[in-house]
């Protein structure tokens, strides 16, 4: 991700950063079902937050 | 673990609100946020799977007043899982503060969050603890805090020096 988008995100409100945080959460936890990453790239910040913010995955909606 | 609302959000409102009853209740002394959670505050958002609270006991003695603070969350309807507690299916540790992490609650910033008064660790106390504990993780977190976070040197070098640390390993 460039240095600028993660300025810009760092510059976000608390509340939507944690926000995006419950997202990347379930997140890792799709991936981790769907398929066996490993623990480095479920875990990876950047590319989770790359997929979220360039809105190229839909999270399904949790069942709880 | 995890969220266990169909909501993404966390519910940190929740624990800040906890932290703010265990003051009231005169279990601790005062509390803040620390750990990956404060480091977002300053910094772009990253995957973290628990909220750390610090709190500074009033109970001197070796449980620090842990138990007491176990049974009044899970009065509270919050569960315990080995050393977490849950609310809402979101782990949230309660540490007791000493030392850099004692003067990193005092002089926590008072911020709101969704309307709830809170405290969060200043970045450069985010920045010292990391330096103290020196895993993988938090060189990279110092890393990230030096690239993004608004961090005052001067107030960074003084906790640095009073610590004896040092960020040479970056």
């Amino acid at each position: 991700m460039k240095v600028e988008m993660r300025q810009k995100l760092a510059r976000e409100t608390f509340e939507k950063k944690i926000h995006k945080v419950g997202q990347l959460i379930r997140l890792a936890k799709t991936f981790r079902a769907n398929e066996p990453l490993s623990v480095q790239e479920a875990q990876s910040p950047y590319k989770a937050t790359d997929v979220i913010n360039q809105g190229i995955l839909k999270l399904p909606k949790s069942n709880g | 673990m995890g969220i266990d609302s169909e909501s993404d959000d966390l519910p940190l409102a929740d624990a800040f609100r906890a932290a703010n009853g265990l003051v009231s209740a005169g279990l601790v002394e005062d509390c803040a946020l620390g750990g990956a959670l404060a480091a977002i505050y300053y910094v772009e958002p990253f995957a973290t799977y628990d909220a750390d609270i610090f709190f500074i006991p009033k109970d001197t003695g070796l449980t620090a007043g842990i138990p007491a603070i176990y049974t009044y969350l899970q009065a509270q309807g919050w569960q315990v899982e080995r050393e977490h507690l849950l609310v809402r299916g979101f782990p949230v540790q309660f540490l007791a503060a000493h030392g850099l992490t004692e003067e990193a609650v005092r002089e926590a910033q008072a911020i709101e969050y969704q309307g709830v008064p809170a405290k969060v660790f200043r970045a450069e106390h985010i920045i010292a603890i990391a330096a103290s504990v020196g895993r993988h993780k938090d060189l990279a977190r110092i890393e990230q805090m030096l690239q993004q976070a608004d961090v005052d040197k001067r107030r960074l070098d003084n906790i640095l020096q009073r610590y004896n640390l040092r960020l040479s390993k970056l």
